[in-house]
């Protein structure tokens, strides 16, 4: 039977296009078989609502009894404390699970999730990796340039879902420029039972 | 860009009959303004009012405006405004008393055309039974700025109205818009008649579409690149916008995302002996889906999407019930459209809806450029949301759709109600 996971995004609108496929990618290395599906309701709308621990408890676990890895997904927006909290909820949360067999894990995105998207593209020359993995706005200000280089604008979130499909294509790519948040998730998906 | 309208004495908007009486209601609009309120509290009210307006700029007779226009060749070139001449003036419950109304309308002129906001108003007397709708009071100006471009006054509704601009008098027909008689009279200086018709352009180009699914189905030629009110000419509108590759591949896109369907190109082949083409949507795997058997909900989708992504989009579009057909997961996909539409500013968005899901979708920028429009007795009154205090102090997490759903907004608008004078 597949391993059944539901991610949790800070808004699915905008980020399910990447973080779908991307999740699928992560399980798929980690050897598992699962159905991945992308939490819409509720849509946080932002990380503190997405970070409030009751909100998760009642909203989300409560409502979705077949799954057996819930994923937390947000940015971390340059702020180092988000990892912290994060690591807080996954903590409680998972303890709750544990006895039933589930899983609750909370990734940090370095910094937005759109980074992953520029992980697996090949970049505009000149572009640094090291700048743009270390800047908070990643979004504002090198996603949105790779959107009006392609000419996707238009598209539905700005051609997400296509962007990412092909920079998911690049899968080493992705792994090799994003370890701590990739790499390590790879890393707790494979130890989980 | 329309930023602002007011209604006073029209339809369930009350004000006064008197014309230079206390004003009426105001309903203030941003780029996407979506319009929320219960059935019957006056939403298409405000429709009607926006449409009074545009029938100013097609050169239209009041009579014509609020009856209805018919060409010379007997057919309908505009559908008058909803309840005639009984209905559009509010006679406080009854048929009968002063029937006088004045609609008010400020917008933005672009820069290309003189930059800055117009102001237009316009008091109509419906008439009674023999004597024709007539304009009593009439003026565009720029706003805060005297004198006006021009103002006409003809307080006993006869048939003729004066107006005045610098030294030269005009005598004008009271039962058109005296802004088209000017900008038609030569004897009008060529500056005067420019910024008529600068403020003219801004409202000519108002949309109103009340899409009807077998319209929507309806073959077209090739060619007809506008939209109909109904969503004719849907086939030809989106053939001319795949003209451009990258607008062809937004549009599978957005198809790919509203519906399961895998769809990968969009074809328009001829369906009739008079070269009429029908869009048909082309599956990978090679299945075709035709405009026939497409949901109305695509088809409804497709047409929001043709009108904005299309090829001669208008400056402003007035969609009633947006959410009509679409699922509540995917009303995320119209928001963001339009939302996306609007935020280069060349086109605006006006929408009612009663929607939960579509409001917990809208931005910061556009939840505040929303409105309710709700009812206190028989009068109509608008609340821009960004204006309730209350709003800011919810718990986070709250969502503006289920306050929608629990009659949340109705309930404060009911507290925020100034007490009656005893």
């Amino acid at each position: 039977m597949s391993f059944k996971v539901l991610v949790i995004p800070e808004d699915f609108t905008k980020d399910e296009h990447i973080l779908k496929p991307l999740v699928e990618r992560i399980l798929s290395d980690c050897g598992r078989t699962a159905k991945v599906e992308v939490c819409r309701d509720p849509n946080f709308q932002g990380v503190s609502a997405a970070l409030n621990i009751e909100l998760l408890r009642s909203k989300v676990v409560a409502r979705y009894p077949l799954v057996d890895l819930f994923l937390l997904f947000v940015d971390r927006d340059g702020n180092e404390g988000r990892k912290v909290r994060a690591d807080q909820i996954e903590s409680t949360l998972s303890g709750e699970l544990a006895e039933k067999g589930r899983s609750f894990l909370a990734e940090v995105a370095w910094q937005e999730v759109e980074i992953f998207v520029l992980a697996g593209l090949v970049l505009p020359p000149g572009w640094k990796w090291q700048e743009i993995r270390a800047d908070p706005d990643v979004k504002n200000t090198f996603f949105r340039q790779v959107v009006a280089l392609r000419g996707t604008a238009k598209q539905p979130y700005e051609g997400r879902r296509k962007l990412m499909a092909e920079a998911i294509g690049n899968w080493q790519r992705i792994k090799s420029r994003c370890p701590q948040d990739v790499g390590a998730l790879i890393t707790r998906i494979s130890a989980l039972p | 860009m329309i930023l602002e309208l007011m209604l006073s004495n029209f339809k369930s908007f009350l004000g006064s009959s008197n014309v230079w009486g206390p004003a009426g209601v105001t309903i203030p609009f941003g780029g996407f303004s979506v319009l929320v309120g219960t059935n019957a509290s006056g939403k298409s009210n405000i429709r009607d009012g926006l449409r009074f307006i545009h029938g100013v700029s097609r050169g239209y007779a009041v009579g014509e405006i609020i009856g209805g226009k018919y060409g010379e060749g007997g057919e309908l070139q505009w559908r008058g405004i909803r309840g005639g001449v009984r209905e559009t003036v509010t006679r406080n419950g009854g048929t009968t008393g002063a029937a006088r109304f004045t609609i008010r309308v400020k917008t933005e002129v672009p820069d290309e055309d003189a930059g800055g906001a117009a102001e237009y108003a316009v008091s109509v007397d419906v008439g009674e039974k023999n004597r024709p709708p007539a304009i009593i009071k009439e003026s565009l100006g720029w706003s805060n700025r005297y004198p006006r471009i021009f103002e006409t006054w003809n307080s006993s509704a006869s048939a003729t109205a004066t107006a005045t601009i610098g030294t030269e008098s005009f005598v004008l027909r009271s039962d058109r818009p005296a802004i088209i008689q000017l900008v038609e009279d030569p004897r009008c200086p060529e500056e005067i008649r420019n910024q008529c018709r600068a403020f003219l352009r801004t409202i000519s180009s108002i949309r109103f579409l009340d899409l009807d699914p077998n319209s929507l189905r309806r073959p077209s030629i090739p060619g007809q690149v506008i939209l109909g009110d109904r969503g004719e000419n849907l086939s030809s509108v989106l053939q001319a916008t795949c003209a451009d590759p990258a607008a062809k591949e937004s549009l599978i896109e957005w198809t790919r995302e509203l519906t399961p369907l895998d769809v990968k190109d969009l074809k328009f082949p001829e369906v009739s002996l008079e070269g009429r083409i029908q869009l048909q949507l082309i599956e990978n795997g090679g299945r075709e889906v035709s405009a026939e058997s497409a949901s109305d909900g695509t088809l409804r989708f497709l047409a929001f999407a043709g009108a904005v992504l299309g090829t001669e989009p208008a400056r402003c579009y007035f969609f009633e019930e947006i959410e009509n057909g679409i699922h509540p997961s995917r009303s995320h996909l119209l928001v963001n459209l339009l939302q996306n539409a609007t935020r280069a500013g060349k086109t605006q968005v006006i929408g009612t809806t009663h929607s939960p899901a579509l409001l917990n979708f809208l931005d910061e920028e556009s939840l505040g450029d929303a409105s309710l429009v709700y009812r206190v007795g028989p009068a109509s009154k608008v609340l821009r949301l960004a204006h309730i205090p209350a709003l800011k102090e919810l718990p986070p997490g709250t969502r503006a759709g289920d306050l929608l759903g629990s009659g949340w907004f109705e309930n404060v608008a009911a507290f925020l109600e100034p007490e009656p004078t005893k």
